[in-house]
């Protein structure tokens, strides 16, 4: 028969892109990796502990700037107690979990507002310039008026125990509450701008191939908006962390990482608090990272799309 | 009355379109058409003649102002899983695999997952791209991603499939290619194709008639069936000939100012073709197909 149906050249010619991980090889350059290329990210922190310590030197005063071996202290003894508010890791799990609660509620009712907001005209129009306004309100500012609201409920009250005795009495409701207003927000802001930005080719291709509204929601809709859904949630999760620690800072709160470094502050331990910064800065790196490599998991067509 | 036998039925179609300052855009007016079972037409015409249109509007996916849309007697309402649709441009889901696009409308049947791979392997078999069904659409060209769309749309086995310029932005080569492909499954098939072009030499090639649009709005402005047996020799003198025919029909639409003058649908001008004059042109044609289509327009 005439018309014969191999696969063409310019079919097999196609290679097969994978997608590599790329902190490494990014940071390392295009050409001319040599050996010691994986060193390359780790060089720039290297180089202001360096300069930290040569200033800590100089200056020579705990009170203003610690040294690092006074700071490594702290942080090389993580499960040891500091200045008898538990140890650096505990604190630290603390600060984690808050976070993962109240960013966990936001990403449940976030992620569902969100799509209900992008696919529908209506609930748009009505609730969309509410939440343009309300986003604005920095979370900090709402926790005098969250504590006001919540007092100092915590999850075990909420089943009606008054103490577990576990890591859950130091959740308290309001604490949650701001870091899931923080959250929520570019949640729901970024996974509308992905239903908005849907194309319509999609959605008629696939109604054109026998799809009903609920089809074109599950089966284009969502998985066409997630890459985006992802990125809110990368944002959310940040902002989340941002928060709170300034919330583990304020009055009314006794534990988390935030609190450790006011308390170093009160009592003049600066190596306590550049430890806590530090930590700060570790887990929200670990934080975000972990996200980025779950949306590129997810979405793994997208990072070739563009 | 004859035309219950047709596949599909245009009738007395109309489409206006409002623009967001309130003006009405005639795109459409008074279109009738036939299609039977089994046949292959193509739709040729001017840009901006309303082609696509009509298309969408036999699809499903836009209403017609005025007129019925009618397929085995029955009327359109709204966009189907009966009347499967190519698009010009690549619509392929970028979060699926290429058996995963296939396999999109049989999941959406609810058919069994096996059943659903056993067919979409078939479909990808036979427009030549079964060794690429683990592949993503960034992973593929532009030809290779059309041939998908077009296995993705025929594994629903529809009433009628629309293809609206699929090979546009194809080169010729790999357009020549993929014009034998859609011949081949018609063929295995009997399906029945409106096929929508700017190229005259594939509508030649290609169609059992070719239906001229013209003017706006936008009207019918000639049928022309092509008898050539397949396969068709495009540098043959017959070939040539159906190609001048149809010109001369889009020619004299474009004179007589169409779309201004009566409803009814033009006969076949019955003018002579000076074959001998016209030789540089045709070959003009055969290279450069759309280049045909704008020259007219304007003139």
């Amino acid at each position: 028969m005439r018309h014969e149906l191999t696969p063409t050249r310019e079919a097999l010619g196609v290679k097969r892109n994978r997608i590599r991980p790329k902190l490494l090889s990014q940071a390392g350059g295009g050409r001319g990796k040599t050996r010691w290329h994986w060193l390359v990210p780790f060089l720039s922190p290297l180089i202001l502990i360096l300069l930290w310590q040569v200033i800590a030197v100089w200056v020579d005063n705990p009170f203003i700037l610690p040294r690092v071996e006074s700071v490594w202290g702290v942080l090389s003894n993580p499960m040891g107690d500091v200045l008898g508010q538990g140890s650096l890791l505990y604190n630290i799990f603390l600060s984690a979990v808050r976070v993962v609660l109240g960013f966990l509620v936001a990403v449940l009712v976030g992620v569902p507002i969100g799509l209900w907001m992008g696919a529908y005209q209506t609930p748009y129009r009505i609730f969309f310039p509410l939440i343009e306004m309300l986003r604005t309100i920095c979370p900090i500012a709402f926790i005098p008026f969250a504590m006001a609201l919540f007092r100092f409920y915590t999850i075990p009250n909420l089943v009606g125990v008054r103490y577990s005795n576990t890591f859950l009495d130091e959740m308290l409701i309001s604490m949650l509450f701001v870091l899931y207003w923080g959250a929520v927000f570019p949640i729901v802001l970024n996974t509308v701008s992905g239903v908005h930005g849907v194309k319509k080719l999609f959605v008629e291709t696939a109604q054109t191939l026998g799809a009903n509204k609920s089809n074109v929601f599950w089966k284009v809709i969502y998985p066409a908006a997630l890459p985006s859904i992802m990125t809110g949630l990368r944002v959310g999760a940040g902002v989340a962390w941002m928060v709170v620690i300034a919330a583990e800072m304020l009055p009314g709160s006794d534990s988390g990482i935030g609190y450790l470094i006011i308390y170093g502050y009160q009592l003049a331990q600066m190596n306590v608090l550049v430890a806590g910064m530090i930590c700060i800065g570790l887990v929200g790196f670990i934080l975000n990272k972990s996200l980025y490599y779950l949306s590129v998991t997810v979405s793994r067509w997208q990072a070739r799309e563009r | 009355m004859a035309q219950v036998n047709a596949k599909l039925q245009i009738q007395e179609m109309k489409k206006v379109f409002y623009t967001e300052d309130g003006r009405q855009v005639r795109a459409l007016e008074e279109v009738n058409l036939n299609v039977h079972a089994g046949e292959l037409v193509c739709l040729v015409g001017p840009t901006g003649c309303g082609k696509t249109t009509l298309l969408r509007l036999v699809a499903g996916l836009d209403v017609p102002t005025q007129g019925k849309i009618l397929l085995d007697g029955q009327p359109v309402a709204g966009p189907g899983a009966d009347r499967g649709m190519v698009f010009q441009q690549y619509s392929l889901f970028p979060w699926r695999t290429t058996l995963k696009n296939v396999t999109f409308g049989l999941e959406i049947k609810k058919q069994p997952k096996s059943k659903q791979v056993v067919l979409a392997r078939k479909a990808l078999a036979q427009v030549g791209l079964e060794k690429f069904e683990k592949a993503y659409p960034y992973e593929l060209s532009g030809g290779m991603q059309q041939r998908v769309a077009i296995a993705r749309a025929l594994v629903n086995e529809p009433q009628v499939l629309l293809m609206d310029e699929p090979y546009g932005a194809l080169d010729e080569r790999t357009r020549q290619k993929l014009q034998d492909v859609l011949l081949a499954l018609c063929q295995d098939k009997q399906k029945t194709v409106l096929f929508i072009t700017h190229s005259l030499d594939e509508a030649v090639y290609l169609s059992d008639r070719v239906v001229v649009l013209g003017g706006m709005p936008g009207k019918v402005v000639g049928d022309i069936p092509i008898n050539l047996p397949h396969p068709r020799q495009r540098v043959s003198q017959a070939f040539v000939e159906q190609l001048l025919q149809i010109r001369q029909v889009i020619a004299d639409s474009t004179l007589d100012g169409a779309g201004m003058g009566d409803d009814k649908q033009h006969p076949l001008p019955q003018r002579a073709l000076n074959l001998s004059n016209a030789t540089p042109c045709c070959f003009q044609d055969v290279n450069k197909p759309k280049n045909v289509t704008r020259r007219s327009d304007s003139s």
